[in-house]
């Protein structure tokens, strides 16, 4: 086997492993600090700095896999999760492909975004689409704060991913 | 001969010879037992006793360290092992245990309801979005779960069934929204149905509503599923009450229910897959 493709594989592998530890870390009640009744939905930044650097379709399976197992835990719409993962993904890598240049504010700036697009979904899509009241109140005091806790681990998981992609690419020589 | 006993080295030695004895007879006769002289040669040499007492103390340790530091070893090895095993059988204790106070639960419960069929479960995980405590539990539709089924700890009524896999399923606590249950009030027998809003979800409270104005519903009053519907069976616990309001824009009533356990805190729960008047409408 080629060294380039070993190495892919074990890349791959790698985010496969951080996909499956801060799922159970996120998932899990307890694992993981909750200030003042916030939760960090830690998937989201993990899944866009891996959207950054693998771009639109590698990131947009891990983002898949990411959601895959979020739904597994979760009431409503199995695929919802999923789904967004996977757009969340393929989106910013995307925009890092075309738009934007890669490094640690732009993941900041794609991330907090995520989130915050992220809340404001689940809040249509499961408060307001199911006729339950005061969404307004619940985006306020428990979505949006989470978002922006959520944002602030951006630069754990994008230096992460950054060191893995740099572990494991092999620089071609001419 | 002469000359030695009339010099004076020999008058010297006579005297010295004389206090000492005198000494001696003081020591005998007195209370302390010790003789001028040596209380005044102990006053002036003790420190220096106490100091090479010191000094030969330490040496013993230092040299005992070095002589036995493979024994204090082997020694802090064994200890440290039996902490270790007194550890773990501590860990299988407590874990005996709990399982111990579960499965008296569950007898209690099958005393009382001999009609149920139940499956244990354990709380596997939670959706971090989901702010009405939906959990996971680690047993599906291989042991019996379907969909609907209720959730109960004890006597208490946790929640209802909404997803269910293979090994694992989705419940929906009873602070959902969506979750209903029809219900009456033990002391006064009124019928109702529970429900919730977000912001009452967010104070783990329910509202006990359909309360007819004339309501005799008190602080206190106990809550529990009346099995109309065959969703929930008959005499689930869900809470206490707290407080009885009007409700806004109609004549009826309704009532303020908090469950007494803590959802957050639950790890196991069971799943009850049959009942008798399952599905009767």
């Amino acid at each position: 086997m080629r060294k380039t493709t070993r190495l892919l594989i074990l890349r791959r592998l790698g985010f496969v492993l951080i996909i499956l530890a801060v799922n159970i870390l996120q998932n899990t009640k307890g694992f993981f600090f909750e200030p003042f009744g916030m939760r960090a939905f830690l998937l989201i930044p993990l899944v866009v700095s891996i959207g950054m650097f693998e771009r639109s379709y590698a990131g947009a399976l891990l983002g898949v896999l990411a959601g895959a197992l979020w739904d597994s835990a979760s009431a409503f719409w199995d695929g919802y999760n999923a789904l967004i993962l996977m757009l969340i993904a393929a989106i910013c890598g995307l925009l890092i492909n075309i738009l934007m240049r890669n490094h640690l504010v732009t993941a900041m700036i794609l991330s907090a975004s995520a989130c915050v697009i992220y809340s404001v979904a689940y809040v249509m899509f499961f408060i307001v689409a199911r006729g339950l009241d005061s969404p307004g109140w619940l985006l306020m005091s428990f979505y949006l704060p989470s978002a922006l806790y959520t944002a602030l681990f951006t630069p754990l998981f994008y230096i992460l991913v950054r060191a893995i992609m740099r572990a494991t690419t092999v620089e071609e020589q001419y | 001969m002469k000359t030695f006993v009339k010099s004076k080295a020999f008058r010297v030695l006579l005297a010295m010879v004389i206090i000492l004895l005198a000494g001696i007879a003081v020591a005998a006769s007195g209370r302390n037992n010790a003789s001028p002289v040596t209380s005044a040669v102990s006053a002036v040499f003790s420190p220096l006793s106490r100091f090479s007492a010191f000094v030969s103390d330490k040496l013993g340790s230092l040299t005992g360290g070095f002589v036995s530091s493979s024994s204090y070893r082997q020694r802090v090895a064994e200890l440290e092992q039996q902490v270790a095993d007194y550890q773990s059988k501590l860990v299988e204790y407590e874990k005996y245990k709990k399982q111990v106070e579960a499965y008296e639960k569950f007898l209690e419960i099958k005393e009382k309801n001999p009609d149920y069929k139940f499956t244990a479960g354990t709380v596997i995980g939670r959706d971090s979005a989901d702010t009405f405590g939906s959990f996971k539990l680690n047993c599906g539709s291989l042991d019996g779960v379907s969909v609907n089924d209720p959730v109960i700890s004890g006597e208490y009524l946790i929640g209802v069934v909404s997803e269910v896999t293979p090994t694992t399923c989705v419940v929906l606590s009873v602070f959902d929204p969506q979750v209903n249950a029809s219900a009456y009030e033990i002391r006064t027998g009124e019928m109702g149905y529970t429900d919730t809003t977000v912001k009452m979800a967010s104070q783990n409270r329910i509202r006990f509503a359909g309360l007819t104005k004339e309501t005799a519903i008190a602080e206190g009053g106990i809550v529990c599923t009346s099995g109309v519907g065959g969703v929930y069976p008959r005499g689930l616990i869900i809470g206490t009450v707290s407080e009885v309001l009007a409700e806004d824009g109609d004549i009826s009533y309704y009532a303020i229910v908090e469950p007494e356990i803590d959802i957050d805190k639950i790890q196991d729960a069971f799943v009850i897959t049959y009942f008798e008047g399952k599905g009767d409408a």
